[in-house]
């Protein structure tokens, strides 16, 4: 089959790779339909995110039609549309008991590799590192997800496949950050991040009840879809003298009730601190440039919710003690996307969530590297490039 | 500087936190001896004891790990170990605080070793060694079992301590799932053969 396959720090390519296949008995193989680019990506891309092996098949967004199940799989069948969350649950352990499903106890092949740096390891996921378990992603013709009767979500009537594609990872990790806020009707979230899982955020919070939306960001095209698709306020950061100011006389001083960070380790900003983190950061003195993350706990009012959404590394220069004095609290995890996806998918079909929207550029899977380059160079308006696998191959660029 | 610096810096940079995860993969090694690691797993204490005497989930939760090693039942309470080519004979010895697996050889089987996983005892003869002590004790708030293995494997040093934690992880999910998790065959192109785990 054919497949995007990472090669080394910013060499990606389009190979002929082995089939996927049925491994164990609660297994079920996907015919790719839809396949998607994630920022987190760009962290083992650029190198900044260690644990890739050279020919690894990435991407962990995406969904499809069910071309095969295992013997012990019962409720998905052959046909089946369905979306699938980007990390793998068991449906079994503790945390999944627990709708935890991304802290799955059971699932990451590679466990060991993440014990020592996490202490007690995640679940797996597809196409994102080894130490995240090693699984082959999805930017391929096929897609191996085990424990299918768990992992696998019908998509309803009503809903394209581009609408349940976001419903996979972006959809449903963003909806998280909101639900993490603990909406109480008539509060105001900030969203830092208008990429796709900040816009989801934001669209979530308007779903749970807030009385006001705020999106942070720099670029104007995702600061128009914040405003237009989402309803929401937008502070664009570059224009300002600074944002912590302009977030306080937007809340009569009192502070957003709760604020959603959407950026993680390669995130933009001004000021010294930023300057400081491109030279450590390209320096490898440190992974992450922090300073949304950092001007999110500036920014949200005393004794609110700090959700976090970005992927971060080990960040350097953490504001604990404003943590502290202010009586935040942090919530973060990686997306439980089992947890929400039925919901989710209820959400779009109902008309009060459009995914759609997020897929700013169609391309064909033989086309990803170009994909690639052009979502991280934000080129083009570029917000999210969805890629088609399939025989029907659009000649390289 | 130049796009060819700044790519092989970032390899460069990559490489070194590779390395850096696989050596704190290691840290926590005793120099030599036993390797401990315990899990919390949701069966009952008797399961997990029943697991551990059957020689297919041995085999299974042990082999494709960190460092291949295959377990074959034998006869009445003997086993055969098989450590990157070694063959080591084994007895299972039930005592009140657990169950190990010992070898034997020459007549001689250490009295000293148990599944504490301390070495033998002073006097006793060197060459018993206990490759696999398990200890199973009910857990609180009936979260299932707490369980302690010992390792004392013919393995590399700087593996060791992953493998037990390995064994350990993939033994939970056996339990728990009916399932090992796995990455045979899995698409990639490395074109390498066999197992890409």
């Amino acid at each position: 089959m054919r497949a995007l396959c990472w090669n080394g720090v910013n060499d990606l390519s389009v190979e002929t790779v082995p089939d996927a296949g049925i491994v164990n008995p609660r297994d079920v193989v996907l015919r790719v339909g839809l396949t998607t680019t994630c920022g987190s990506d760009l962290h083992f891309i650029d190198g900044y995110l260690p644990g890739m092996a050279p020919g690894d098949v990435f991407g962990h967004e995406f969904m499809g039609e069910v071309v095969e199940v295992g013997p012990e799989v019962s409720r998905v069948r052959v046909g089946d549309r369905v979306v699938v969350p980007s990390f793998i649950a068991c449906g079994a352990c503790w945390y999944c008991d627990r709708q935890m499903f991304s802290l799955c106890d059971t699932t990451n092949p590679h466990a060991a590799m993440q014990q020592p740096v996490l202490g007690y390891p995640s679940g797996g996921i597809y196409g994102y590192t080894q130490p995240f378990g090693g699984y082959a992603g999805s930017h391929a013709e096929y897609v191996r997800v085990p424990f299918g009767d768990v992992n696998c979500f019908d998509v309803p009537e009503g809903v394209s496949d581009v609408q349940a594609l976001f419903t996979s990872d972006a959809a449903p990790t963003g909806f998280m950050g909101a639900d993490f806020c603990d909406i109480t009707p008539g509060d105001t979230v900030a969203v830092f991040g208008a990429g796709a899982v900040g816009l989801m955020a934001a669209a979530s919070a308007r779903l749970l009840g807030a009385g006001r939306v705020v999106v942070v960001d720099r670029l104007p095209e995702r600061l128009e879809l914040a405003r237009t698709r989402v309803g929401a306020e937008t502070v664009d950061y570059s224009e300002v003298d600074s944002v912590q100011e302009t977030l306080r006389e937007l809340t009569g001083g009192r502070g957003p009730d709760s604020v959603i960070e959407a950026v993680g380790m390669e995130g933009h900003g001004t000021g010294v601190q930023q300057v400081v983190d491109r030279t450590k950061q390209a320096l490898r003195l440190e992974t992450d440039r922090a300073t949304p993350l950092r001007e999110a706990a500036l920014a949200v009012r005393k004794g609110g919710v700090l959700a976090v959404l970005g992927v971060y590394g080990l960040t350097d220069s953490f504001p604990m003690g404003v943590i502290l004095n202010k009586g935040v609290t942090i919530r973060a995890a990686q997306q439980h996307g089992q947890r929400y996806v039925p919901r989710l998918l209820q959400h779009v079909a109902s008309g009060e969530l459009d995914t759609g929207f997020l897929a700013s550029h169609h391309m064909s899977l033989e086309d990803s590297v170009e994909g690639y380059r052009i979502f991280k160079e934000k080129e083009d308006g570029c917000l999210r490039a969805v890629f088609t696998p399939g025989p029907v191959a659009t000649p390289a660029g | 500087m130049d796009t060819t610096k700044a790519r092989n810096l970032a390899s460069s940079a990559a490489r070194s936190a590779g390395r850096a995860v696989a050596g704190a993969v290691h840290r926590g090694r005793r120099s030599g001896g036993p390797v401990a690691q315990t899990l919390t797993i949701a069966v009952s204490v008797g399961d997990v004891y029943a697991a551990c005497r059957d020689a297919e989930v041995l085999d299974r939760v042990f082999s494709a790990g960190v460092e291949d090693v295959g377990v074959t039942f034998e006869a009445p309470r003997r086993y055969r170990w098989t450590v990157a080519g070694t063959t080591v004979e084994t007895e299972l010895v039930v005592d009140p605080h657990g169950m190990s697996f010992t070898e034997v050889g020459s007549g001689q089987r250490s009295t000293g070793a148990g599944p504490t996983g301390e070495g033998p005892a002073e006097g006793s003869p060197a060459e018993a060694r206990t490759l696999l002590s398990v200890e199973v004790h009910p857990a609180p708030q009936e979260l299932g079992s707490e369980v302690r293995f010992v390792l004392d494997l013919p393995v590399p040093e700087k593996v060791a301590g992953a493998l037990a934690f390995t064994v350990l992880y993939r033994l939970r999910a056996l339990l728990q799932t009916g399932e090992v998790p796995t990455l045979a065959e899995v698409p990639s192109n490395r074109r390498a053969k066999g197992s890409d785990a």
